[in-house]
C-alpha cells in the first residue's frame, strides 16, 4: 500500500507500449507476406488478436494498438493499396470494431487488476489488524500495547507513527512508542486530537493525530507522520486507521484498568497488611519486650536480693523472650517478602541436607525433644534452600508450640510429587480451627506467637509450586507439604 | 607477659558496640573502635589489629570497602556481621576474604568460638607449612596416606570426598562458601557447580557422620557454604 517509488511503473510502461507496437508491427508483416493467400476478413481477425493481447497490457497500450492497426490495415491492404483512402463504407465498420475491442478489453482488465489489488490490499490489512488483536493481547502493560498500535499503524499506512499517552494530570502526554522524533506540529496536533477528542488531519500537510477512546475516555493518541507529499488517505484506508484506533484503544484501555486495579490490589494488601503489624506490634513485641525490660532491670537493680535460683530464671527468661522476639520479627519479614511476591532461586539440594539444617536452626526451640527421621539420602529437591529450611524450621516449631513430641518428619517420592510430612504427637488440631491455620495472624489456642508461621509456609511453597496441606492423622497434626516432580528433571 | 590481643571494632550502632566492647574486654582483649567506613580507615591505618570484627552496614557506605581496602595489604583475619536473610551480602564478603561471619543476634558463646577459630587460622598461616596429619573430633587425616579414620575406624573415601574432607578440615571450624570449595577441589576454572559439590557432600556425610540427616560435624550453613564444626 505504500507509495514506493514511481520508476518501476514509468519503466513497465514504456515496456508495454513498445509491446503494442512490435505486435502491429509484426501482424502487418505477416500479413503482408500471407495477403496472397487470404482475404480481408482473416487479415482483420489477425489484428483483433494483435489488439486484443497489447490491450491487456493496459489502457494506453490498448489505444496505440487499435490506432496503428486501424492506419496499418488501411494502409496495407484495404483497396486502394498503399493509401489512406478507404474504398468501402463497411471497412469503416471494421476499425470501429477495432477500437472498441481494444478499449472493452483493456477496460475490463483494468478492473479486474483493481479488484485484485484491492483484494490483495484488504487481505494485508485484516493480517495487520489480526496481528494487532495478537499483539495486544499478549501486551503485558500499556507501553506494550502502544508499542504494538504504533508499528501496525507504520505497517499498514506507511510513514513513522506514535503513540502518546496521557500524563496521570490528564493534560500532559507522554511519547510511549514510536521511534521517529515527533515534530512540533506533530505534538501539536496530537494535544488538539486529546483535547478535542476527534482526529486532527491535515492542519499540517501529512500530519495526522487521532484519539483513542476507551470507554468514553481518551487513553491516548496516535500520531502519523507521513511526510508533506504523501497524497490523503483513501475511503479504505480511513477505515483501517479506524480500526486500528479502535483495537489499540480497547487494548490501551485494558492494560490501564488492569494496572490500576494491580495498583488498588496491591494497596489494600498493604493496607490489611499494616493494620495487621498495627495489633501485632502492639501486642506481640511488647510483651517479650515488658518481659525482658522487666528481668534485666530487676538484674541490674536488685541483684542483692536475688537468689543464685531466681538470678538464673531471670536470665533464662531474658534470652527465651529475646529469641522469642527475634522469631516474630524474623517471620513478620518473611511474610512481607512472601506478600510482595518472593521469586525462589531454586538448586537441586538434598532433602537430608535440608533437614539437618533445619533441625539445627530449631534446636534452641526443640530442646531435648525427639525427632523421628524417615530422610531416604538419594531424595533431592529443586528449591529455594534458604526459603526451604524456613519452611521446615516453621512447622516444627509450629509442632512444638501446639502439639507434643515425638515429632516425626518424613519425605518420601510420590508418584509424580515429593511429600514432606511434619507431624506430632500431640492433640491435633480442632474441627473449627483447621480450615484457618494457615491464615495470616491466625493462632491457635492459648499459644502465644502472631500466627504467621504458617501463612510463611504456605507462601513459601507456593512460590515454589507446590502446596501444603493439614492431612488427617490417628494422633496429633499432620503437615504435608507436597511439590511436583517433573520426569527426568532428577539431576 | 604479652600483648593482649587486638580487635578492631566496626560497628555503627553505640549499643551493639557497647555490648561487644564489654564483652570483650572481659574476655581480655584490647579493643579499638570505629563507627564507619572513614574512620575504620583511619583506625587500620594507625593500628594493626589481630583480627577485625566488621559490621557490612555502616552509614557512610558498606563495609565491604573496608573489608577490600584491607585485603589489598593485610592478612588481618576480618569476622563480619550481618544480618538474617542477608546470605548473599555474607557470601560476598567471604569470597572477597572475611574469615568468617555471625548472624546478628548472636549469643556469646557464637561470638568467642568465631573470634577463636579466626584467631587460630590466622597463627596457623603465619608458622609453617600446614601438617599433614588432621585431628577434628573423632575425624582423623593423613594427608600423605590418603587414609581417613572415623571413631577409630578406617572410612573409605572417593578421590573428591578425601579432597573436599581435607579442604574442610583445614578450615576447621570456619565457614567455606560454596565457591571456595568448589575451587579447592576442582580448581579454578573446572565449571563445577554448587549441586555437584552437595552431591559429593551428602555422599560424605553418609560416610563419616552417623545420622547424615542430623549432622554433627558437617554442618551446612544454608545459602552460604559448608563448615566442619570442630567442638
Amino acid at each position: 500500500m505504500s507509495v514506493a517509488g514511481t520508476r518501476a511503473p514509468t519503466a513497465r510502461r514504456r515496456w508495454a507500449l513498445l509491446a503494442a507496437v512490435t505486435a502491429i508491427g509484426a501482424t502487418t508483416a505477416v500479413g503482408l507476406v500471407a495477403y496472397r493467400w487470404v482475404d480481408l476478413a482473416d487479415l482483420a481477425m489477425l489484428y483483433l488478436v494483435a489488439i486484443g493481447v497489447a490491450a491487456t497490457l493496459g489502457r494506453a497500450p490498448a489505444l496505440v494498438a487499435s490506432s496503428l492497426a486501424v492506419l496499418a490495415f488501411d494502409l496495407c491492404f484495404i483497396p486502394p493499396r498503399f493509401t489512406f483512402a478507404v474504398s468501402e463504407a463497411r471497412h469503416l465498420v471494421t476499425f470501429a470494431v477495432m477500437f472498441g475491442t481494444g478499449l472493452t478489453i483493456s477496460t475490463l482488465m483494468l478492473r479486474l487488476r483493481a479488484q485484485e489489488a484491492h483484494a490483495r490490499r484488504r487481505e494485508a490489512d485484516t493480517r495487520a489488524l489480526l496481528a494487532l488483536t495478537a499483539d495486544v493481547r499478549d501486551a503485558a502493560d500499556r507501553d506494550d500495547a502502544a508499542v504494538a498500535v504504533a508499528r501496525r499503524l507504520e505497517e499498514v499506512l506507511g510513514g513513522a507513527a506514535a503513540v502518546l499517552l496521557p500524563e496521570p494530570d490528564g493534560v500532559g502526554l507522554v511519547p510511549a512508542a514510536g521511534l521517529a522524533p515527533l515534530t512540533g506540529a506533530a505534538l501539536e496536533a496530537a494535544r488538539r486530537a486529546l483535547a478535542e477528542r476527534r482526529p486532527v488531519d491535515g492542519v499540517t500537510a501529512g500530519v495526522l493525530a487521532a484519539p483513542l477512546i476507551f470507554d468514553g475516555v481518551a487513553v491516548g493518541v496516535a500520531v502519523l507522520q507521513r511526510g508533506a507529499a504523501a497524497p490523503p488517505l483513501g475511503t479504505d484506508e480511513r477505515g483501517l486507521l479506524d480500526a486500528v484506533l479502535v483495537h489499540g484503544a480497547l487494548a490501551i484501555g485494558r492494560a490501564t484498568l488492569a494496572a490500576e486495579a494491580r495498583v488498588a490490589e496491591l494497596r489494600a494488601r498493604a493496607e490489611e497488611l499494616r493494620s495487621s503489624l498495627l495489633s501485632v506490634v502492639s501486642h506481640d513485641l511488647r510483651t517479650p519486650l515488658a518481659v525482658i525490660t522487666g528481668a534485666a532491670t530487676s538484674l541490674r537493680d536488685d541483684v542483692a536480693r536475688l537468689t543464685p535460683q531466681v538470678r538464673a530464671e531471670l536470665l533464662d527468661t531474658l534470652v527465651d523472650e529475646a529469641r522469642r522476639l527475634e522469631r516474630v520479627v524474623g517471620n513478620l519479614l518473611d511474610m512481607t517478602r512472601v506478600e510482595t511476591g518472593i521469586t525462589p532461586a531454586r538448586e537441586w539440594v538434598p532433602v537430608e541436607e535440608l533437614v539437618g539444617a533445619a533441625l539445627a536452626r530449631a534446636a534452641p526451640s526443640l530442646g531435648a525433644a525427639e525427632v523421628v527421621l524417615d530422610v531416604p539420602g538419594e531424595l533431592a529437591l529443586q528449591v529455594d534452600p534458604i526459603l526451604f529450611e524456613h519452611v521446615l524450621v516453621n512447622l516444627l516449631e509450629n509442632a512444638m508450640k501446639h502439639g507434643r513430641p515425638p515429632l516425626a518428619l518424613a519425605a518420601r517420592r510420590a508418584a509424580d510429587a515429593v511429600e514432606l510430612d511434619v507431624a506430632d504427637a500431640g492433640p491435633g488440631v480442632a474441627a473449627a480451627a483447621a480450615p484457618h491455620v494457615f491464615d495470616k495472624f491466625f493462632r491457635g489456642a492459648a499459644a502465644p506467637g502472631v500466627g504467621l508461621g504458617l501463612a510463611v509456609v504456605r507462601g513459601i511453597v507456593a512460590a515454589h509450586g507446590g502446596t501444603v496441606a493439614l492431612v488427617p492423622d490417628d494422633g496429633g497434626a499432620r503437615f504435608r507439604i507436597r511439590l511436583p516432580v517433573t520426569d527426568g528433571a532428577t539431576p | 607477659m604479652t600483648a593482649p590481643t587486638t580487635i578492631a571494632l566496626v560497628e555503627d550502632d553505640p549499643q551493639m558496640r557497647r555490648y561487644l566492647v564489654a564483652t570483650l574486654h572481659s574476655h581480655g582483649f584490647r579493643v579499638v573502635e570505629a563507627a564507619s567506613v572513614a574512620a575504620a580507615a583511619t583506625l587500620l591505618r594507625a593500628e594493626t589489629p589481630d583480627l577485625v570484627l566488621l559490621d557490612l552496614g555502616l552509614p557512610d557506605g558498606d563495609g565491604l570497602e573496608v573489608l577490600r581496602t584491607l585485603r589489598l595489604t593485610q592478612r588481618t583475619p576480618v569476622v563480619v556481621l550481618s544480618a538474617r536473610g542477608r546470605e548473599a551480602e555474607k557470601v560476598t564478603a567471604l569470597d572477597a576474604g572475611a574469615d568468617d561471619y555471625l548472624t546478628k543476634p548472636f549469643g556469646v558463646g557464637e561470638l568467642m568460638a568465631r573470634l577463636r577459630v579466626a584467631l587460630r587460622h590466622a597463627r596457623g598461616e603465619a608458622g609453617v607449612a600446614p601438617p599433614r596429619r588432621l585431628e577434628v573430633g573423632p575425624i582423623q587425616l593423613d594427608l600423605d596416606r590418603h587414609e581417613v579414620v572415623v571413631d577409630g575406624a578406617p572410612v573409605r573415601l572417593t578421590p573428591i570426598e578425601f579432597e573436599l574432607l581435607a579442604v574442610l578440615a583445614h578450615g576447621a571450624g570456619r565457614v567455606l562458601t560454596h565457591r571456595q570449595l568448589v575451587r579447592a577441589v576442582w580448581g579454578t576454572d573446572a565449571g563445577e557447580t554448587t549441586h555437584t559439590l552437595r552431591v559429593h557432600m551428602a555422599a560424605l556425610r553418609r560416610k563419616v557422620e552417623r545420622e547424615p540427616a542430623r549432622p554433627r560435624w558437617l554442618a551446612t550453613e544454608p545459602g552460604v557454604g559448608y563448615r566442619l564444626r570442630d567442638e
